[in-house]
């Protein structure tokens, strides 16, 4: 059950969105988020929508996928539109009891459902075409100008970094934990919810102090190794913005531009 | 060259009084030195291990690197680089989340450039033999292999001396060859200095001086075959000596003498074949 666990959702490949520097990808990403709560009608939701697609055909990621990143939404979405259909006053069109589905409430609710699915969409498509390392290393570069101002840049990437490498490691070691209280007579499927959770208490115990001792270890081999902190360190890949990128920065710009005037000039 | 002198160190224990570690320690390691450092648990060989690069800084006594003591804290920085270490559990020493870019940790720190670091990346690997792995997750590597991606993230720093803590203490018997190789090729090759601390006899066969470690004190040293040959002294020490030195006295309780002391398989071979010809033309 622990070995099917994927850390991430990066799917390999190699079209032009895998290829552009990850900071592009997430203020970009960043930005057709806001976008997509500028808009507020109809000229402005088909801009959102094509672009979006366009954005998800030029990555080249089966649809599968991005069907998939929508799984975990759907009742969120439903729940969404139903509150909306049945609480927005207005045009009642059907009646059910003292509920209403009015005509404003099913507009309401789909144009919630539509941002809500394009935002998830987005989100996939940043995390399927960019590896975890990646995006450590862009938030990091679009987070240091923050040093200034006491945000801990180079220290959240690393523990990101750490963190992702040590995921595997740790699922391994429950795997083991659990086989081996498994193997003194534990119990982990039979009980209640509260029993079933209680009976974790010998997994996490031991889990958690093999973890400490890892971090110290861990901690130990940094030093070793001369770390001291971000200051004054290199790194083997330095982000460089290329044609591309500036092609599309310079695209999104002008998305947000045709954004904010649909809003404002079209009716 | 590293030296160390009059040096103590005691862990301080929550309730009770501090556990001595290293008592009156001196020892003296030259550039390109192969040192193995035996003891049982206990007998303070990881402590020794720690104070060569400065993780540890001794209560009394000087450790000095290339003339740098360790004490002193400007120097740590110089130190580490010069004195890399590779440590048990292979796991909980790698950072990164590909071989490659846990090799490029060391190079990041001390502030090369990406031309350079790829170099070092390139060299280090290939001295360890995994030029084909650079792109693997370290979770799905072997232990050996994770082990000799450690070593070749400490090479990458370009130090003088590598220690290794008990590198071989949780792979298997594959795994534990893999890093002898390793550290021979390195010694033998590439002429850096390699102090390997462990318990098992078979892996201090190797090295140009073994120093056996006793109470924190230095009990012994010599040559492999000096040190080996003392069975005794070994049992005395709760130190198990190696499945050729056993054989050895045993052959020697039934009266059959073996000379020079053989350390490998081989050099037991080329002793017993003489004698049983012996036998035969008798």
């Amino acid at each position: 059950m622990l070995e099917d666990i994927i850390i991430g959702q990066y799917y390999p490949g190699d079209s032009l969105i895998h290829r552009l520097d990850p900071r592009v990808k997430i203020v970009s990403a960043l930005i057709y988020m806001v976008a997509l709560f500028v808009v507020n009608n109809l000229v402005g939701f088909s801009l959102v929508t094509v672009m979006a697609a366009l954005s998800m055909t030029v990555s080249r990621i089966p649809w599968k996928f991005f069907l998939k990143s929508l799984r975990p939404i759907l009742i969120l979405v439903a729940i969404t539109v139903i509150l909306n259909m049945f609480l927005t006053p207005g045009k009642a069109l059907l009646a059910l009891g003292p509920l209403s589905v009015t005509r404003e409430g099913i507009m309401l609710g789909a144009v919630a459902a539509v941002r809500l699915f394009l935002l998830v969409l987005v989100a996939a498509l940043l995390t399927l075409t960019t590896t975890p390392v990646n995006l450590t290393e862009g938030i990091e570069r679009l987070l240091s100008p923050g040093r200034a101002v006491g945000i801990p840049a180079h220290e959240l990437a690393m523990m990101m970094t750490i963190a992702l490498r040590f995921i595997p490691t740790l699922i391994e070691e429950t795997d083991k934990i659990i086989k081996a209280q498994k193997s003194r007579g534990a119990d982990f499927e039979g009980g209640n919810l509260a029993a079933r959770a209680k009976n974790l208490v010998p997994v996490l115990v031991p889990l958690f102090v093999s973890s400490f001792r890892r971090a110290d270890e861990l901690a130990t081999a940094m030093e070793a190794r001369c770390y001291r902190g971000g200051e004054g360190r290199t790194r083997l890949r330095e982000l460089q913005i290329g044609t591309q990128d500036r092609v599309v920065i310079a695209l999104t710009a002008v998305f947000l531009a045709a954004a904010i005037a649909s809003r404002w000039w079209i009716p | 060259m590293i030296s160390v002198s009059q040096v103590d160190y005691s862990y301080a224990v929550s309730k009770g009084p501090s556990i001595k570690a290293l008592d009156g320690l001196s020892l003296d390691i030259q550039e390109g030195e192969f040192l193995a450092v035996i003891g049982k648990n206990g007998s303070g060989k990881s402590t020794f291990a720690k104070l060569l690069n400065a993780l540890y800084i001794p209560d009394s006594g000087t450790v000095t690197v290339d003339g740098l003591d360790t004490k002193i804290e400007e120097n740590v920085w110089k130190i580490r680089q010069k004195v890399g270490m590779v440590f048990q559990n292979p796991d909980n020493q790698i950072v990164a989340t590909s071989v490659e870019e846990d090799v490029a940790f060391g190079p990041e720190n001390l502030g090369l450039s990406s031309l350079e670091i790829a170099q070092r990346i390139e060299s280090s690997l290939k001295m360890v033999g995994m030029e084909r792995l650079r792109h693997r997750q370290p979770h799905t590597l072997s232990g050996g292999q994770k082990q000799r991606a450690a070593i070749a993230g400490v090479i990458a720093m370009e130090p003088k001396f590598i220690v290794l803590d008990e590198p071989t203490a949780m792979l298997d018997p594959s795994g534990r060859e893999e890093i002898r190789r390793t550290v021979r090729f390195l010694h033998d090759k590439k002429g850096m200095g390699i102090i390997y601390i462990t318990h098992l006899m078979e892996e201090a066969v190797d090295a140009d001086r073994v120093v056996v470690m006793d109470r924190g004190k230095i009990f012994c040293q010599g040559s492999p075959r000096e040190v080996f040959s003392r069975i005794d002294m070994l049992r005395q020490l709760d130190l198990e000596a190696t499945p050729i030195g056993i054989l050895a006295d045993l052959l020697a309780i039934e009266g059959i003498a073996i000379k020079g002391c053989p350390l490998t398989v081989e050099e037991m071979v080329d002793t017993l074949c003489p004698l049983l010809n012996l036998e035969m033309s008798l």
